[in-house]
């Protein structure tokens, strides 16, 4: 372990930033998630003809994909695609702020925030080209994978038709056609050999990138080779805080889940009882949403926050 | 003082996989014996079993034999407990004694830096093996001794009471008005009909309430203002019995939904092992059972924490003393060491089974060798006219055995570096000085306010 970056102070550190600054968090993203929401609703209204699912059994008589859209399948396309990306980038505004507070210490002020600035695309940007390499490295395992077991990619699209016929002739009340079913265990498998190829390459891309984001927000420009050099002798650290965030994440989603399960479990037994009891059943739904929400929102500014405070304890030491 | 959670798993994790030469050094005798004790035992419960010596001329192999001994257990310890009792004991005797040979000096590395003495070929056994060993058996008679057998001979009592009294019978007369309506039942069926609460809540709780009190005593004792080292002094303890009583409330309840059916199964598995000493469930009312094996589960639970760190305090001050065993999980300590133990039993899980069990030895290791093997099965058949040569099956079975056998080993290593440096960094912490308070500590950049 490098003795810049110890990886449990490091995530003690993001651990408290996502309790200390739970509220700034909300603050950033409440109004882009806000947005999120109506951007995809407009969209659904505005491509979807909604009028085929509200005539009994006319779902039944739908064919084609172009039948349920107002626009051809084209135009929806890319439609969606820029939505998707409009909405990327809000998000990646959200996590610049929150980029910029862990490492920077700048807070910006204001309860709605949307933000499209230089650090919001540098951070899409970033982000896109982690993706990039991602596919990259994917693709390269996946040939690898294929030449291995001597397949080809059209293989893997034939099989999964066969199966999805399988499936198709399983719903009308057909026999299982075993052997696509097999075929298609066979393509997972490869799959499986796939991910385990690109292991260490996605391991080794991910350890060493990982200050490009928060690098590129808190200095407006893109850091990709930076990263690389700035990461140079604390790679074995980065791998034990990527450890024990994905072990701790874990944890804390099983205490939740338990806490929640008990909640739940009291709200539907008073919402059963009827009359002040299940009244009372909407306080305890009412917690659960609200507990809900809290947790995802720290588990998030844990996330982001690690990034950025692996960040500046490599540039700064501090 | 607060137990630094990402450090002390950091650290152990760590310790496990960056020492593994050591530990392969001062553990691999050990752990080779211990895996010839765990083989030969099978063959020994075997041959008491069967009243003959068994040998790999009767089970061709340890998988065959183990299977036999999987469908025999339950006759063996029906037909000759003495002598299996006494297998199982010497089993564990031997594995302890070999286990302890290795981990005292990990765990002093670990503790104090102390570097095992040299040399490939190590089995030591002197005072720190005893006191590894003592330790942990006196941690385990503590809390079995004198939490959990209390726990269960009165329940023991008390549900056989319950259950004898609900079973005497007594006249009913359904019709009031008429004396030949007489009917026999039993209290229990009474019960049922007229007062289903009297069974089902107020006799468990009656049986439970001196130990639902006792958590409740500890729970507010355990957390007074001199546990929590940035506690104001005065303490508020109206407001800390609520609390405590809430949460030992919200604890129980989790227990009583999630563990129910476990909780169950558990005593009257226990009751088949352990006879008469255990409380018969089958006839008590479910609630009681429940209520007894929440309120067991959780002492037993809060006094393994307490005395979890006390081998490694024995081992690393050379004493028996308990030391600053128990400051270590005062306070909120004790969550804290909780939090501790669920995250590395479930770095051990993910490495065991996910990346050990099914990522390597069910998927890449067969993978890997079947095209090796099928890449040497076709130059052999090149060389000989269009025939496979008989070693290359045989081989890669060999190989294949030997890799599975090789990633077990690591994986123990591994385990025991892990387990050896926490009860190492666990000594450290119950010697470190009181911290600076919070508010004293510099705040981080994201903490100034501007």
């Amino acid at each position: 372990m490098s003795e810049r970056l110890p990886a449990g102070d490091t995530l003690n550190e993001a651990f408290q930033f996502g309790l200390k600054r739970w509220w700034t968090v909300f603050r950033y993203g409440w109004a882009t998630v806000a947005v999120s929401i109506l951007l995809i609703a407009a969209f659904l209204l505005l491509a979807v003809n909604t009028a085929v699912f509200n005539e009994q059994y006319a779902i039944e008589s739908v064919e084609e994909i172009s039948d349920v859209l107002r626009f051809s399948v084209g135009v929806t396309v890319v439609m969606a695609v820029l939505i998707y990306l409009l909405i990327s980038l809000l998000f990646c505004g959200v996590v610049a702020s929150v980029y910029r507070l862990a490492a920077l210490g700048e807070d910006r002020p204001g309860f709605c925030q949307l933000r499209l600035d230089g650090p919001a695309v540098r951070v899409f940007l970033s982000y896109l080209i982690i993706t990039v390499l991602s596919g990259l490295i994917w693709c390269a395992a996946a040939m690898v994978s294929m030449a291995l077991g001597g397949s080809g990619p059209g293989d893997l699209f034939r099989e999964f038709k066969d199966f999805f016929q399988a499936v198709m002739n399983a719903d009308s009340g057909a026999a299982w056609d075993m052997e696509a079913f097999y075929a298609v265990m066979s393509m997972m498998r490869s799959f499986l050999l796939v991910g385990l190829i690109a292991l260490i390459p996605m391991l080794y891309v991910n350890i060493k990138l990982i200050p490009f984001p928060p690098g590129s927000a808190a200095e407006n420009r893109l850091l990709l080779f930076g990263s690389f050099s700035m990461t140079f002798g604390h790679a074995w650290s980065i791998f034990g805080i990527y450890i024990l965030f994905f072990i701790f994440v874990i944890v804390l989603s099983l205490i939740f889940e338990i806490a929640a399960a008990i909640v739940q479990a009291i709200a539907t037994v008073m919402a059963t009882m009827g009359g002040a009891a299940a009244l009372g059943s909407l306080i305890f739904f009412a917690i659960l949403f609200a507990a809900s929400v809290f947790f995802n929102v720290y588990i998030f500014a844990v996330q982001t926050s690690l990034r950025a405070i692996v960040y500046r304890r490599l540039t700064s030491g501090a | 003082m607060g137990l630094r959670i990402f450090p002390v798993v950091g650290e152990a994790l760590n310790f496990g996989g960056r020492r593994m030469a050591t530990t392969a050094r001062i553990a691999w005798l050990p752990v080779v014996l211990v895996l010839i004790v765990n083989m030969a035992s099978v063959f020994v419960y075997l041959s008491v079993i069967l009243g003959r010596v068994i040998t790999f001329a009767d089970a061709r192999t340890y998988l065959i034999a183990q299977n036999a001994l999987g469908q025999m257990w339950a006759r063996g310890w029906r037909d000759q407990p003495e002598a299996m009792a006494a297998i199982t004991a010497g089993n564990f005797i031997l594995i302890a004694l070999l286990t302890a040979s290795f981990m005292a000096p990990l765990v002093r590395l670990s503790g104090l830096g102390e570097k095992p003495a040299p040399g490939l070929i190590r089995m030591a056994f002197g005072p720190d093996q005893l006191r590894f060993i003592a330790a942990g058996l006196l941690s385990f008679l503590f809390v079995a001794l004198l939490i959990v057998a209390p726990i269960l001979l009165t329940s023991n009592y008390a549900l056989n009471y319950i259950a004898d009294a609900l079973s005497q019978t007594m006249a009913s007369f359904p019709d009031p008005d008429s004396l030949h309506t007489i009917e026999f039942v039993t209290v229990g069926e009474s019960l049922a009909e007229s007062a289903e609460w009297i069974v089902n809540l107020a006799l468990p709780l009656g049986v439970i309430a001196p130990f639902a009190l006792l958590i409740w005593f500890i729970a507010f004792a355990h957390f007074h203002p001199r546990n929590r080292p940035y506690a104001p002094e005065e303490g508020q303890p109206i407001v800390r019995a609520l609390v405590a009583l809430i949460g030992v409330i919200i604890i129980s309840g989790g227990a009583y939904f999630f563990a129910r059916e476990g909780i169950v199964n558990l005593l009257t598995v226990a009751r088949g092992v352990g006879g008469a000493l255990l409380p018969d469930v089958s006839q008590a009312p479910q609630g009681a059972v429940l209520f007894m094996g929440v309120a067991a589960y959780l002492l037993m639970l809060y006094f393994n924490l307490r005395l979890y760190p006390y081998p490694g305090v024995a081992v690393c001050r050379k004493s028996m003393g308990f030391g600053n065993t128990l400051r270590v999980s005062r306070g909120w300590n004790i969550v804290r060491l909780q939090v501790i133990l669920l995250a590395i039993s479930i770095a051990f899980f993910v490495v065991q089974i996910l990346v050990i069990n099914i990522g390597a030895l069910k998927i890449f290791v067969p993978w890997v060798t079947g095209l090796l093997e099928e890449a040497v099965a076709v130059t052999t058949r090149l060389l000989n006219s269009g025939v496979t040569s008989d070693w290359v099956r045989p081989l890669f079975v060999w190989i294949r055995n030997g890799v599975n056998l090789f990633l077990q080993i690591i994986w123990l290593f591994f385990y025991f570096g892990v387990v050896a440096s926490l009860y190492g960094i666990l000594y450290r912490e119950s010697e470190r000085e009181e911290e600076i308070p919070p508010e004293a500590l510099e705040p981080a950049i994201w903490e100034r306010r501007t």
